[in-house]
């Protein structure tokens, strides 16, 4: 990467991820401070401004799901505007994923990432002239790729095992390079384009046409991630720029290796159901992937429990029968095929995610008897589906396969559940998350280990380099020597809260309740008349022969009790300050884990300078 | 003139009322604290990786941290416990002041 403020490697890969945690502006801010610290040992001393694309009103931003933040940053040398774009992480989100970078159709989320970085130009004031770099992780990168590509949004593009752009979708964003295309292969449009040119000689083309594009284009992938695993099996994915590929997880042989001998359109398939799922299991578990895997109204069926319940069903509720036997026509056959596409190749994929060490034997049983449970009552739906078109009234409720179908569309309300169940029971997703994981930053960042330093997450780890080589999260480190303080300030205030409270509720309350006691015994004192009722009320009767003269309250009033706090509240004063004192001890524990050339007493100087 | 006499009682000068609701004031403030405690050492937790590294410094630092946990959450316990006894005097003995011992003198004039 070319040498920029905050222009490090390690800093983007830290900071894209901190992006998914959404932070304010003055988080952000204090945690760029303290990376830059981590990672250079030095101060930033720079003007940084915030702006999330949660603070744009546009719409046209909004509906597509488009997260990101840009930050503008200032150190009096040069000016520069960095653009992190989240990748996946919703619902607009995962519907991108299949229109976009897969089917190569929409461009909605990089015109929503260029649409947004001209906002945060405009917002935060950035020159013309200031250089625009954009990281992104996943769906991010390919948004930013995009838009770098198509609409030239950026300087420079870094991507962290990063979706890559598709040339179809390239197609419909830069002008020139789809001139270039229709001269090339002599196409009319789009349509024309996919029908008559291979998707492998459109790619070619297209790394050459972004030859010197792809210059300022720098991606680190994961030999491990399942992405870029699927790349090649992506029509009009191209993989352009600088890449490193660094190997995440050596205890496995790679994702290549494991998609290796099987067929381009089987790996589509599975994919195809994975996003399926995935995008199912996101809005809601299981239950909701059997509502949005077939479209049906599972409320329709919440009495259908046995093949009587469905024929009284079927009967009474005829509107609802059609439409959830609209939403099956639609939804089975599609789905069918690519079930059967994974079952006919059960023994390559499953058993290479065996082999491979992905999964074990029993999750790859387990796998195979569902799939086959859901395969047969997909059938038979299906069947039923294609039996029942032709019939009707009394013929209906004759027909055999009628009983096959109600037992089936029971199985989508129950069963279908517990198979998905069995698959979460059997463990296959957790060891799948193996593979979910090479897709992260973390991953990446735990492999890029380098001397006594290493990460944890996106915090920063050292190795004692004094005595036992114990290791110390320093970023943990450095945010309790920074961030505690306050808490300790905070705590002060709460003290004297305390202290208030008990000088209010106790002793001015009961001062003020004494008061008011007082004020009764002087009305009393002074006009005995108006309290005549106290003859009735103590047994001198009859009252009207009788006048009041005087009335003497006996007062006794004791101080009150158990009202003194003074020890305590000393205490927990106490504890603000030895809490200091604790704060520079462990600093100072620390600090004795690490030689002198470590730096480390540095780090803690400067991080309560921002 | 009637004969003058007098008598002696005890009377409730004002209702009385139930003041528990301090509790609720008193414990505010002692929550906040313990809030902060929790996230004080929330910060310290993270900074040893993994639970089972040894070494002097850092089982010094541990028992301390430990120590202090203990301390600090004792403290608070003690003090909420204090607040229930102080409130429940409070109403005790403002109940208490609110009932004092008259002497009432009248004049009878039945007796003329």
């Amino acid at each position: 990467m070319a040498k920029g403020i905050l222009d490090y490697e390690l800093m983007a890969m830290r900071l894209t991820n901190k992006e998914y945690e959404n932070m304010t502006a003055d988080k952000l801010k204090s945690t760029i401070q303290q990376i830059y610290l981590e990672e250079t040992g030095s101060l930033l001393d720079a003007d940084i401004k915030i702006f999330h694309s949660s603070d744009t009103e546009d719409s046209l931003i909004n509906q597509t799901g488009y997260n990101g933040t840009a930050i503008y940053i200032d150190d009096g040398n040069q000016e520069e505007m960095y653009v992190i774009s989240q990748g996946t992480t919703n619902g607009p989100d995962w519907s991108f994923n299949a229109k976009g970078p897969l089917a190569g159709e929409s461009i909605d989320q990089p015109q929503a990432t260029d649409l947004f970085v001209e906002q945060a130009k405009n917002k935060l004031g950035v020159d013309e002239d200031a250089k625009v770099i954009s990281w992104g992780h996943s769906l991010g990168h390919h948004n930013n790729a995009e838009a770098y590509l198509g609409y030239g949004t950026f300087d420079e593009v870094y991507g962290m095992n990063g979706a890559q752009v598709n040339a179809y979708q390239l197609f419909d964003m830069n002008i020139d390079f789809q001139k270039a295309v229709i001269e090339k292969f002599k196409v009319r449009n789009d349509a024309d384009l996919r029908q008559r040119v291979s998707a492998d000689e459109l790619e070619v083309f297209t790394k050459e046409f972004f030859k010197d594009e792809s210059k300022n284009i720098h991606q680190i992938i994961s030999s491990d991630d399942p992405l870029n695993g699927l790349t090649p099996f992506v029509p009009g994915m191209v993989e352009l720029g600088q890449i490193e590929v660094v190997d995440t997880n050596p205890d496995v042989s790679g994702i290549k290796e494991l998609a290796k001998d099987i067929p381009p359109e089987v790996i589509k398939d599975v994919q195809d159901l994975a996003l399926i799922y995935a995008k199912a299991d996101n809005a809601g578990g299981t239950k909701e992937v059997a509502k949005q895997l077939f479209g049906v109204n599972m409320d329709y069926l919440k009495d259908v429990n046995s093949f009587g319940s469905f024929l009284s069903w079927y009967t009474f509720n005829q509107g609802e029968f059609d439409e959830t036997v609209k939403a099956l026509n639609k939804s089975v056959p599609p789905l069918l095929d690519k079930v059967r596409v994974v079952l006919d190749n059960k023994d390559l994929i499953f058993g290479r995610l065996q082999e491979t060490g992905y999964i074990s034997l029993k999750e790859k049983d387990t796998m195979i008897e569902e799939l086959e449970l859901i395969e047969s009552h997909l059938s038979t739906i299906e069947d039923g589906l294609n039996a029942n078109s032709s019939l009707s009234g009394v013929q209906f409720l004759q027909d055999i396969s009628t009983v096959a179908f109600g037992g089936s569309l029971v199985w989508i309300k129950s069963s279908l559940t517990s198979s998905i169940e069995c698959m979460k029971e059997s463990g296959f997703f957790e060891s799948l998350n193996k593979i979910v994981a090479s897709h992260s930053i973390p991953e990446l960042l735990a492999a890029m280990s380098k001397g006594n330093k290493s990460y944890f997450g996106t915090d920063m780890v050292y190795t004692a380099t004094n005595g036992d080589p114990i290791k110390v999260n320093i970023s943990a480190a450095l945010r309790m020597y920074r961030e505690t303080l306050p808490i300790l300030e905070e705590k002060e205030t709460k003290i004297r809260n305390f202290e208030k409270a008990v000088k209010e509720e106790l002793d001015d309350s009961y001062k003020d309740e004494k008061r008011k006691v007082q004020d009764e015994i002087d009305r009393m004192e002074s006009s005995p008349g108006s309290y005549r009722d106290l003859l009735a009320k103590h047994g001198h009767l009859p009252a009207f022969n009788k006048e009041m003269k005087t009335i003497k309250v006996h007062e006794v009033f004791y101080p009150l009790e158990n009202n003194d706090f003074d020890e305590e509240i000393h205490e927990l004063k106490k504890s603000v300050e030895s809490g200091k004192l604790y704060i520079e001890k462990y600093r100072k524990a620390i600090e004795d884990l690490f030689d002198e050339e470590d730096n480390v007493s540095r780090l803690f100087d400067f991080s309560r300078r921002f | 003139m009637g004969q003058k006499r007098t008598f002696q009682a005890t009377e409730q000068l004002i209702p009385n009322k139930d003041y528990s609701d301090k509790k609720k004031a008193l414990k505010t403030p002692i929550d906040g604290i313990r809030e902060n405690d929790e996230r004080f050492f929330s910060y310290v937790s993270k900074i040893i990786i993994s639970e089972d590294q040894k070494g002097k410094i850092i089982d010094a630092m541990k028992k301390e941290t430990t120590s202090r946990m203990n301390h600090d959450e004792g403290l608070c316990e003690d003090v909420t416990r204090k607040i229930n006894k102080a409130v429940n005097t409070f109403n005790e003995q403002v109940a208490e002041m609110k009932k004092q011992r008259i002497s009432v003198t009248y004049e009878d004039h039945n007796m003329e």
